[in-house]
């Protein structure tokens, strides 16, 4: 390690010094006046020498200029900008405060100071302002980051209301959803109506969608990468809101003040609390989830920081029957859960050296039970399925000039896969059934990228990443190339290009692919290879500055290998071997295929001024291709979606009134609907005359050969704040589905009058909804 | 096994089917207003020859459309339809007899490697028609053995701890062609031979196999056998027919056997999407050449 830090010292000194005037380093931590939140992804331009930062994620920056008179402008959306002036004569230390911007002005700082898409080398990425997101109304007022998300061009939701989210044709699976570092395996509360992040908790939300830099692996499709708040420094300061279904809580606030801080967050639905009066005696069921999110700091020193953050979220449905009469009793609950706790260590090695250590657990459980109870007849299961991960990650953020930000570091990860352990016990084989599989995998990741800017005009972001996996006795060692390219044609106009190879050595057996709690994560085996992409995307970009609003437009292309899918006719339940003689293996269940997805997406985005909001639209295509489904042939993906649109807009009418709409349009979802039935007759070996008759369907030889009818709604909100000296009170209301379309949630054929009738089941009409909102 | 999994599946299910109950109390239901493709009823077709067969047999009966009025009863038996067999040089006309289309296979004798061509017209006027290839010849199983083992969990409903019967049979796969088989393994408790098939218990045991990545290799097959009616040790005879099939004979019954699972018995399983060789219809027209064995205990 000493040798790196020497070697980083050289490199340093000499790119520092090889020029003839001398270079300092202005470093330090920009935060949030009033609460010292670390802000990420600040600005920070010297306009006469046209160079710039921005700050990591954990609010650091470092920018080594020559010495001279400098003045240094601090930007960032919704915050007032700021310019320091100072004499650049030494090394300096330069914390930075900014203030949230509430009067919302049309321009608070001139064109040429903004942080600009087009200036940006990465392309393919969202950041979503969680200000933002508490705007836009949301089913039954439950506000949420992957919702939002899904409004966004290449950014696909899977059925109506589900928080499972399909980018560039990409399966949920493919998702990197990481929460202070920690990886989230299954993000879904409800079965998928909601998403497991609490808005209140979080401070940042990134989504990339391709052009992945080095630093980040795992996950072929995207990475969600969210930050949750580090709690109030200052003074003690919480959130109450109270909801149609669930209530939530929020308190944050200094443990020793401007040193140490805590951030709690909690949420709970309450569902079952009001239906159980309503239920007969015997009979109770009911459902509930709640989450939690927990964060302490600690400021050890100028170079020190520790942190320490933890999620835990459990969702559980219950019901229970007994018939005293009968002697029958039935007890049944499914419930799953996410825990993740991260423990990270900043340490600045000197102005332009800093790193992150981070220690991280995460766990994602899922469970069944059944108890049945008949007379003297029983029958018990107890059943889970999970992962958990124990890690280690070490980050290094170096910048020598305002040229080069190098990024390297290393990351190792235990799991733990546990895909069906159960223990059956009934009246017919009194002995305990009891079968665990266990599969231990090593994954390991190593990196460096450099953005580099090569001239005013050329900026490229090159990186490599090598992937280890070891399973099973197998090796898997695989070079990740990435690199993005920027080129600015003119001013506020860029033309941008990026390539990235991604492995992925996990698995998600999904027979739906909306994200139920009973998807499966499974590791690469020798079997069964790791799945692997190859994406380019080519784009341009374009702000005006004036008038505050920026336009991308991409095009992409993505080819996936070694994807997994159930065999026809398996399930998750073939992975139960109840009772096999031989052991019945997950991987006898499932086939590997390929996967193609392209098409091109459109974003306007205003992210400043009275009026923000976007219009983004999506042309596309996914074809998948499995040996064993469909007879070998391509077809359509379930979420192939060939149009996409998605409006949002949000209108601060003054200070007290915010009126927001949403509407969305996407081409109906490929599904498998049988055409016509008939009776297959199957060749009898030892009776070759007589003939087996079995009814089975015929989908025009095509799997995935319908489409749904097209899906559109518009949501629509209204805010009244009313701000105190100490407090604000907030109360919305808003409709979801306001002009109650009926939209197809799915079709089955119902018998009528001798012959089958396609009917379409919708799930939400219109739905208002209320939300108290109370902030000291 | 099966009825157990349909249990769990079906527990399973009602978990969700209950929240989903409680949505619905949200949601509507009304017919779809969706434009369907154009759904005509099809010619179903089905045949399989073999040299070995006295019999040559053709199935044909007819889709029953959803989603319109339909009449259709008996099967969707058509049994006015015009049935042409040929090997390319002769061809007979096969006549309708008792819900299907059958003649003496002296009539058109089936012989090992040739192609051999039908066609189905009806008097509306489909026309559909296939070919099929029966396969060079037969493989015989060169080795066949049993053991004994016992059960860790209930192999056709039965108990754990039972003993159960595990029959092995290798075959030479002939190298440089792709082969597909299938085998039909039975256990009786009497000489099949001495007793009218009717008295007897045969236990079945059916599996089908490629030579995919065993091309030109001695192939091991290995299933447990199990009599739920008897103990093991009263299964003194063995019958293994294995037959060297064709790929529409192969393809046709892997997707039987994944339509059957996923209509039926696991609620949560992928739709299985039917294979077909028959141009402008569905169904199969498939060959096979089968070789019995015997294994007396």
């Amino acid at each position: 390690m000493k040798r790196i830090f020497y070697f980083l010292s050289c490199t340093t000194s000499l790119i520092c010094h090889s020029q003839t005037t001398a270079k300092y380093t202005i470093s330090g931590y920009i935060t949030e006046a009033g609460s010292k939140e670390n802000l990420p992804g600040v600005s920070i331009y010297n306009p006469k020498l046209k160079a710039g930062t921005t700050t990591n994620s954990y609010g650091f920056y470092s920018l080594t200029l020559p010495g001279d008179s400098v003045s240094l402008v601090f930007s960032f959306v919704s915050y007032k900008a700021k310019q320091v002036t100072l004499l650049l004569n030494k090394n300096i230390t330069l914390g930075v405060e900014l203030t949230s911007d509430t009067q919302l002005d049309e321009v608070t700082v001139s064109a040429e100071e903004q942080k600009k898409v087009s200036d940006e080398v990465q392309m393919s990425s969202i950041d979503l302002p969680i200000e933002q997101i508490k705007k836009i109304p949301a089913l039954l007022g439950e506000k949420d980051v992957i919702k939002v998300l899904q409004l966004m061009p290449g950014v696909q939701k899977g059925s109506e209301g589900s928080s499972g989210f399909y980018v560039r044709g990409g399966g949920p699976d493919q998702n990197l959803i990481i929460l202070d570092d920690a990886t989230v395996y299954n993000a879904n509360h409800l079965f998928g109506f909601f998403s497991i992040f609490n808005g209140d908790a979080l401070k940042s939300v990134e989504l990339i969608k391709g052009g992945f830099p080095a630093r980040y692996g795992g996950r072929l499709s995207s990475v969600l990468d969210m930050q949750m708040k580090d709690g109030n420094k200052e003074k003690v300061h919480g959130e109450v809101g109270i909801g149609l279904i669930s209530s939530r809580l929020t308190l944050e606030g200094p443990i020793i003040k401007n040193k140490c801080s805590f951030l709690v967050s909690a949420r709970r639905t309450y569902i079952d609390a009001l239906i159980y009066p309503f239920l007969p005696k015997n009979e109770k069921g009911g459902y509930y989830f709640y989450d939690l999110n927990a964060k302490v700091n600690y400021i050890l020193g100028p170079k020190d920081r520790l942190f320490l953050s933890g999620y835990f979220g459990q969702d559980k449905f219950y019901f229970n029957s007994e018939n005293a009469a009968n002697k029958t009793s039935d007890k049944t609950n499914l419930n799953w859960g996410n825990a993740t706790t991260t423990l990270r260590w900043n340490h600045l090695f000197n102005p332009r050296l800093f790193a992150n250590t981070s220690f991280i657990f995460t766990n994602y459980k899922l469970g069944i039970g059944l108890k049945s109870k008949n007379n003297s007849d029983y029958f018990n299961l107890a059943y889970n399925s999970g992962i958990q991960d124990f890690g280690g990650k070490i980050n290094f953020d170096f910048m020598p000039n305002p040229n080069h930000f190098i990024r390297f570091g290393a990351i190792i990860t235990h799991h733990r896969f546990t895909p069906n352990a159960y223990v059956v016990k009934s009246s017919n084989s009194p002995d305990n059934q009891n079968k665990v599989r266990i599969i231990n995998a090593i994954e390991t990741g190593l990196f460096i990228e450099d953005d580099w800017k090569i001239t005013q005009k050329l900026r490229i972001n090159a990186g490599i990443r090598l992937s280890h996996f070891y399973t099973d006795s197998k090796n898997y060692l695989k070079p990740e190339p990435r690199l993005a390219v920027r080129y600015m044609l003119r001013k506020d106009l860029s033309l941008k290009a990026s390539f990235s190879t991604m492995n992925q050595y996990l698995h998600l057996l999904s027979n739906t692919g909306i994200g139920l709690p009973t998807d499966l994560w499974v590791p690469a085996t020798s079997t069964v290879k790791p799945q692997q992409s190859q994406q380019v995307a080519l784009g341009l970009a374009k702000d005006f500055t004036e008038k505050n609003f920026a336009v991308t437009l991409e095009g992409y292309y993505k080819k996936t290998n070694h994807i997994i899918g159930y065999k026809e006719g398996a399930s998750f339940l073939s992975a139960l071997d109840f009772g096999q003689a031989q052991e019945v293996k997950w991987e006898d269940n499932v086939t590997a295929g390929q996967g193609w997805s392209y098409g091109g997406e459109l974003l306007i985005q205003k992210k400043k001024g009275k009026f923000t909001g976007w219009i983004g639209y999506t042309l596309s295509w996914t074809q998948l291709q499995f040996n064993e489904l469909n007879l070998g042939k391509k077809f359509y993906a379930k979420y192939d979606r060939r149009h996409d649109i998605s409006l949002v807009g949000i209108y601060d009418i003054n200070d007290h009134i915010t009126v927001s709409a949403t509407w969305v349009y996407g081409t109906g979802n490929a599904i498998s609907l049988p055409l016509a039935s008939y009776e297959a007759i199957g060749h009898q070996v030892n009776n070759p005359y007589n003939s087996s008759y079995n009814t089975v369907n015929d989908y025009g030889n095509q799997k995935n050969n319908f489409r749904m009818a097209a899906y559109h709604r518009m949501d629509v909100g209204i805010q009244f704040h009313k701000q105190k000296k100490h407090s604000e009170r907030i109360f919305e209301l808003s409709f979801y589905n306001v002009y109650n379309r009926k939209n197809p949630y799915f079709y089955y054929a119902s018998q009528e009058q001798g012959y089958s009738k396609l009917k379409q089941v919708s799930l939400f009409p219109i739905l208002p909804s209320v939300s108290w909102t109370y902030k000291f | 096994m099966n009825q157990m999994m349909k249990f769990i599946s079906a527990r399973i299910f009602s978990l969700f089917f209950i929240p989903a109950m409680a949505l619905l109390l949200y949601s509507c239901e009304k017919d779809a207003n969706v434009k369907l493709p154009d759904i005509k009823s099809q010619l179903v077709v089905t045949s399989f020859i073999s040299p070995s067969d006295t019999l040559i047999t053709v199935n044909v009966s007819e889709t029953r459309p959803l989603y319109t009025p339909s009449n259709n009863s008996n099967n969707g038996t058509v049994d006015n339809a015009i049935v042409y067999l040929s090997d390319g040089i002769n061809s007979v006309v096969v006549p309708y007899n008792n819900f299907r289309y059958s003649i003496n296979s002296s009539l058109l004798p089936i012989f090992a490697g040739h192609t051999y061509f039908l066609s189905v017209a009806t008097p509306d006027g489909r026309l559909v028609n296939a070919e099929t290839t029966v396969p060079s010849g037969p493989v015989p199983v060169i080795a066949t053995s049993y053991h004994e083992a016992i059960n860790n969990g209930s192999e056709n409903g039965a108990f754990p701890g039972e003993i159960y019967t595990v029959l092995q049979l290798n075959l030479n796969d002939p190298s440089g062609i792709k082969n597909y088989y299938r085998t039909d393994i039975r256990g009786f408790e009497v000489n099949p031979d001495t007793v009218p098939v009717g008295n007897m218990y045969g236990i079945l045991k059916e599996h089908l196999e490629t030579d995919e990545g065993q091309d030109g290799k001695t192939i091991a097959i290995e299933k447990g056998i199990y009599n739920a009616f008897s103990i093991d040790s009263e299964l003194k005879f063995f019958e293994v027919t294995l037959l060297n099939c064709n790929y529409p004979y192969y393809a046709y019954h892997k997707s039987l056997m994944s339509a059957v699972n996923s209509g039926g018995v696991d609620l949560f399983s992928e739709p299985s999407i039917m294979y077909s060789n028959i141009n402008g219809g569905l169904g199969v027209f498939g060959a096979y050449i089968s070789s019995k064995t015997r294994l007396y205990r």
